[in-house]
């Protein structure tokens, strides 16, 4: 194997010689951490308090799962699962006014959940981020530019809403209502200019709840018990 | 038992033009004159301090910042000439930075003697002032030469760039970011100018070559490459790029089963390497370089 390899090489590095100098030769090797791979015990033990500290606070059970709640465009599992915890929180006490739903971002959900036990540390790796809940009044002849938007970029977690065609479709508000309005209850991130959701300029009325979006997932899946599986895709 | 695994091998001038005729078969072999390096890197490691756990759906039990340690210290043993960069987002990721803002991040990659970092968007995460808080405990520099942080608290607490001497060799590094707004609260990164990354890269490599370095390192944070033709990435950067030899990326989290190869404005190869992220793989570039002679023999590294 390795003589095989090194006649590779000086094969490679002749076709590719130069007659001028300095001459510069790499080799590359993209090193995997495995599993088996002996962790250094000093570092082990340096760490160890540290992880003491935070697991104390970490381990706590919150829920179980009875499936692995995955991030994948256009729509998946932990997508729909997050956006409808906040969207079921932030609707529970409420008489809705105007259509509304809940819209978050893919690239916020930063670590998928496995099937088992779910502790408090399994939800700070899905949210890590300290974004807090804002709603934001969004004027109908916007609703284009946020179906524009999730086409382009393949799909971002929503709730209350669905993607036919390429186009959102409110929850129906009865027929003869004229609505010129709707909410969208999203993080102060997105609201604020991330993930380039200029849409959010549009707004005509906000409400900042201050509330950690983190907060209210560790309550639903409390809440819950065990976490409601929808896998079923709401972006077409 | 140990196996290396050659992934990609090549020959990169930073002068001239590829020749496919055999003409060096004259030259007499100079091998005093040769120099080596390894370059070990990470990006994205996003406060990955522990292994993945054993029932993660991708990844179980892999990665974890002891493990990359041992992993480093056995080429240390072997190697005399190592460098370790990394390419920034070290915070953000795992309950460790929600708890101590960072600190021990730090304080570990110090301990694994990295020479060097740029600083990614998430390294703003919790504000200048909480980076600042968490970099006391870094015993390296943040390299970051298109922002401007003058008019912030960040103003001389990183510097453009960096010029390394090991193993006879004189090695420029500097550091890329990307643009913070979009991705980083405006709150959070204040007064920062961004400045163009390919105009500040090529001027910052220029500088580094008059200062003679024989090898020059971009530590990136622009991403790999994107469907948006416009956007900035490494690929673009090293397309209109002069003088950088390898850019180390981050960001986009690539995966990469070897490093792309691009051809800059003088047609001379430029290497893009990436290693995903959360410190699952370590980077390894090993370098020779040989100035007199077209030793051919030098290239097997075994």
């Amino acid at each position: 194997m390795i003589k095989s390899s090194r006649i590779q090489i000086l094969y490679f590095s002749l076709i590719y010689l130069c007659a001028c100098s300095p001459k510069l030769s790499i080799n590359s090797e993209q090193i995997k951490i495995t599993k088996e791979e002996l962790a250094d015990s000093s570092l082990t033990t340096f760490i160890a308090p540290f992880k003491e500290e935070m697991d104390a606070q970490m381990q706590l059970k919150i829920a179980e799962s009875e499936h692995d709640f995955i991030v994948k465009r256009p729509s998946s599992n932990l997508m729909n699962w997050m956006a409808d915890a906040v969207f079921v929180n932030q609707t529970r006490n409420v008489r809705l006014s105007l259509p509304t739903f809940c819209l978050l971002n893919t690239g916020g959900i930063r670590s998928s959940i496995g099937k088992g036990d779910v502790l408090l540390k399994d939800l700070f790796k899905v949210m890590p981020f300290d974004n807090t809940i804002i709603w934001a009044k969004i004027p109908m002849t916007s609703l284009e530019k946020i179906s524009a938007y999730l086409l382009k970029s393949g799909g971002e977690p929503i709730s209350n809403v669905e993607m036919k065609n390429g186009q959102l479709l409110l929850s129906n508000f009865g027929e003869n209502v004229a609505v010129n309005y709707f909410w969208v209850i999203t993080s102060n991130y997105l609201f604020n200019g991330g993930d380039n959701m200029n849409f959010f300029k549009d707004a005509v009325e906000t409400v900042e709840t201050k509330i950690l979006i983190r907060d209210v997932l560790i309550q639903e899946a409390k809440f819950q018990e065990i976490l409601l599986n929808d896998s079923k895709s709401r972006i077409e | 038992m140990k196996r290396r695994l050659f992934l990609e091998n090549f020959v990169l001038s930073s002068v001239g033009i590829l020749l496919t005729d055999f003409t060096f078969s004259a030259t007499p072999l100079k091998t005093e004159s040769h120099k080596n390096l390894v370059i070990l890197h990470t990006n994205d490691t996003h406060s990955n301090i522990d292994p993945f756990p054993e029932n993660h759906s991708k990844y179980p039990g892999m990665g974890g910042i002891a493990k990359r340690f041992t992993v480093i210290e056995k080429i240390r043993k072997s190697e005399p000439n190592v460098l370790l960069l990394d390419s920034g987002d070290i915070f953000q990721g795992t309950p460790y930075f929600n708890t101590f803002n960072g600190v021990l991040e730090m304080k570990c990659m110090s301990k694994l003697g990295y020479d060097a970092s740029t600083m990614g968007n998430h390294d703003f995460d919790i504000g200048m002032d909480g980076f600042l808080g968490a970099k006391k405990y870094a015993n390296f520099p943040f390299l970051c030469a298109n922002y401007d942080f003058s008019n912030t608290i960040l103003s001389g607490a990183t510097q453009p760039y960096k010029i390394f001497k090991k193993g006879g060799l004189k090695i420029g590094v500097f550091g890329i970011g990307i643009e913070l707004n979009g991705l980083v609260p405006a709150s959070s990164y204040g007064d920062t100018i961004y400045q163009d990354p390919i105009e500040i890269a090529n001027m910052t490599a220029a500088n580094l070559k008059n200062q003679k370095c024989e090898l020059i390192i971009c530590l990136s944070h622009l991403g790999f490459e994107y469907q948006d033709a416009k956007k900035v990435s490494d690929r673009k950067l090293a397309k209109n790029s002069e003088n950088i030899d390898i850019i180390l990326g981050g960001h986009t989290h690539t995966f990469m089963e070897k490093p792309a190869i691009e051809k800059n404005k003088r047609s001379q190869n430029v290497i893009i390497n990436q290693v995903g992220w959360a410190g699952l793989q370590l980077g390894r570039i090993d370098i020779e370089l040989n100035n007199k002679s077209l030793g051919n023999q030098n290239i097997v590294i075994d």
